[in-house]
């Protein structure tokens, strides 16, 4: 741990010298060096060469922080943390009552297991798993940009005291093709916002409101919250894969997702009422795509693209029994409570999942549960 | 915080900064050697495996300075160790952080629309956050608990400064005819009696519990599916040359979050008119006090469509709408609503 310290303290000090007499160009453009002032850590992702996005509900801002793990590892060594919540909590020198785990992704170069964790008095908190030791991963000193989301062009509602107003709690992020994709979600209307943000960060945001027919529901849900989601290219052309409460799975061009625009999806599944999506993942095996999707009350799904690819319709009639389910054909795997799911690199995923005897483990599934 | 040195010369002292124990100062006539650092520990005192706390050594003049990665937790024991051997114990104060209080809970009527959507819980200090709903049961009629009625998620929605939480009422369940809505009813119902008690176990961030339990009664009417129409509030205009407030009241109670925000006053130029903004009768008025006097001319109430009452309803569109029929609702961003002032 102190080794791991004074490492990134030289690494920081050669930084600092280099960042006196060399810009930052490339992805790693308007970086600077400093301690970001992160106040809450609510979704994580991988963009290229070992740039870390931190969602920041609290700050409404998105952070990129190089961590400098940027060494290629082709396959994973398998993962098994007994109690990764306790494991955590003594970590960190508190009880595993003061811990609440709120992201958990995989370096897709390194291979090495990121998880952000806020404690009850709202310290956050940004982990390495390595095996079975967890390192901290310094926040002061490091190579950093961020962009806030609060004042997005046109958005210039601010209430009498001149302070931004419309927070937003950060529900997921993503990065596809050169972008951070984040979707949030407003602590006053029932709305939702999804954010595109050309990354290096400049002064350009791109924000759409996206409409769902929810067939669960028997009218528009406008605005409905995007819980997790991810992107991908299906049939030549690139969509957002997104899942709302009450899960329907619902498919948005990316290249309609514009500044102001309004974008109608198309719901290729309803895979259930009363669940809410956590997590989802793509995952491949024998050169054919599947994803993954956790849920907090089902167990996990797997639909291959293909059928996704197959699927032509739009469900925009109700599911009429209850909990029932529609459209693209999906598989319910023999893994229940599962609270978090990354890949971990070409055969293998991770899983973070509440056992029957109360543990929290995080271990690695072999691609024959694919 | 105790510290029990090993000699004379050695001291152990937690660091507290805002009312966090932020580090810890070691002091010994080891501190001078080469290395030091790699050769001192901090482990949190508990049954089963000791491990290292995750931090940083550093020395500053006569003291090693351990700063953990969060802070240490209050009422727990830690160990400082040097080469394996025990330097001293420590144990981080509870401190005299106050009670937090529950200081409102919004709408503050006590008879609200069945299809009521959300509801406000303003602290007096930064709560923890994540597990809202343990804290808190609806029982309707002195018998039911009722169950499912908050939507549960994740991040939950609390505002910057971690002192107020919304929580919505689950809206497929609001909405008519929804499958959730069918099969298990409205969350809340019309013409029942209903209490939300609030367990004083919720603690402030500085792991303090609230001071007592609080209960909320209300009682539910028929749902409203109107949107609120500025065209039917009353504004009382002051008269100019003094800082009299101007009052508008809504004839309906409204979002509280939302009016705060969504509604400002502009002059005759169309500039914001800086003031406070005070919400009162039950949400069903506004009152704004300019910092300046008022001058003569016209002005305008500037309404945010977004603007909500207790059900969901906008200025542009209700919650629950029938997307089938037509042309019900507008797509107008901005609703203006002038005035003079003589």
């Amino acid at each position: 741990m102190k080794k791991i310290y004074f490492f990134l303290t030289l690494v920081a000090a050669g930084a600092l010298i280099l960042a006196n007499t060399n810009r930052h160009s490339g992805v790693r453009e308007g970086f600077v060096l400093g301690s970001p002032e992160i106040k809450s850590i609510s979704a994580l992702t991988f963009g290229p060469d070992g740039i870390l996005f931190i969602g920041d509900s609290k700050s409404a801002t998105v952070f990129a922080l190089d961590t400098k793990d940027n060494q290629k590892v082709e396959k994973a060594s398998p993962v098994d943390v007994k109690q990764f919540d306790q494991k955590i909590a003594t970590a960190l020198g508190t009880e595993v009552k003061n811990v609440t785990i709120q992201d958990l992704i995989v370096n897709p170069l390194s291979k090495k297991i990121y998880c952000a964790v806020q404690l009850n008095d709202g310290t956050p908190a940004l982990l390495k798993v390595e095996g079975a030791k967890i390192e901290a991963v310094s926040l002061k000193d490091v190579s950093f940009s961020k962009v806030e989301l609060m004042n997005v062009p046109g958005e210039e509602a601010k209430d009498q005291r001149g302070r931004p107003t419309r927070p937003l709690a950060i529900s997921d992020i993503g990065f596809f093709e050169g972008k951070v994709l984040v979707s949030g979600l407003s602590n006053q209307e029932f709305s939702s916002t999804f954010r595109s943000i050309p990354f290096p960060f400049t002064k350009t945001q791109n924000q759409s409101s996206l409409e769902i027919y929810h067939a669960a529901h028997k009218q528009f849900e406008t605005y409905a919250p995007i819980r997790t989601f991810t992107a991908s290219e299906i049939n030549g052309k690139k969509y957002l894969i997104a899942s709302f409460t009450c899960t329907p799975l619902v498919l948005f061009p990316l290249d309609e997702l514009k500044p102001g625009t309004h974008v109608k999806g198309r719901t290729i599944a309803e895979m259930g009422a009363g669940n809410s999506p956590l997590d989802m993942v793509t995952m491949t095996k024998n050169g054919e795509s599947m994803l993954l999707m956790s849920n907090s009350s089902r167990p996990v799904f797997k639909v291959k693209y293909k059928t996704i690819e197959e699927f032509q319709g739009s469900l925009t009639t109700p599911v009429e029994e209850s909990f029932g389910t529609a459209g693209v054909h999906f598989v319910s795997l023999p893994i229940v409570n599962v609270l978090q799911l990354d890949k971990l690199d070409e055969t293998q995923f991770v899983l973070l999942q509440r056992k029957p005897n109360g543990d929290l483990d995080l271990f690695t599934a072999p691609d024959w549960f694919l | 915080m105790r510290c029990q040195p090993t000699d004379e010369r050695s001291s152990v002292t937690v660091v507290s900064k805002n009312g966090k124990a932020v580090a810890v100062a070691i002091r010994g006539s080891f501190v001078k050697d080469e290395g030091i650092s790699m050769q001192l520990k901090v482990q949190l005192i508990k049954p089963g495996e000791r491990l290292p706390v995750l931090g940083n050594f550093r020395k500053e003049g006569n003291e090693v300075i351990f700063e953990p990665v969060v802070p240490l937790t209050k009422g727990l024991r830690y160990e400082v160790l040097l080469n394996d051997t025990l330097l001293s114990e420590i144990e981080v104060p509870l401190g005299d952080s106050g009670s937090p209080a529950l200081l409102s809970i919004y709408p503050s009527q006590d008879t609200l629309p069945e299809n009521l959507l959300k509801m406000y819980f303003e602290f007096s200090e930064p709560m923890v956050e994540g597990s809202s709903l343990q804290h808190l049961t609806l029982i309707r009629n002195d018998r039911d608990t009722m169950r499912g009625t908050f939507l549960d998620l994740q991040p939950e929605l609390w505002n910057s400064d971690g002192t107020v939480l919304t929580l919505w009422l689950d809206p497929g369940r609001i909405k008519r005819d929804l499958i959730p809505n069918k099969e298990l009813g409205n969350p809340l119902k019309q013409g029942e009696r209903y209490a939300l008690h609030v367990n004083k176990s919720w603690q402030s961030k500085n792991g303090v519990p609230l001071t007592k339990n609080h209960s909320k009664t209300f009682v539910t009417i028929n749902r409203d599916e109107e949107s609120p129409d500025p065209v039917m509030w009353k504004v009382s205009v002051p008269s100019s040359n003094n800082k009299q407030s101007l009052e508008i009241q809504f004839q309906q109670p409204l979002d509280y979050s939302l009016v705060k925000e969504c509604i400002t006053i502009l002059n005759s130029n169309g500039d914001v008119v800086s003031g406070k903004v005070l919400i009162a009768d039950e949400e069903k008025t506004l009152r704004f006090v300019p910092d300046d006097p008022w001058t003569k001319g016209t002005f305008a109430l500037r309404i945010e469509s977004r603007l909500e009452d207790l059900a969901g309803n906008n200025l542009n569109r209700p919650f629950d709408r029938d997307v089938n029929k037509k042309n019900e609702g507008t797509t107008q961003e901005i609703f203006k609503k002038e005035f003079e002032i003589q």
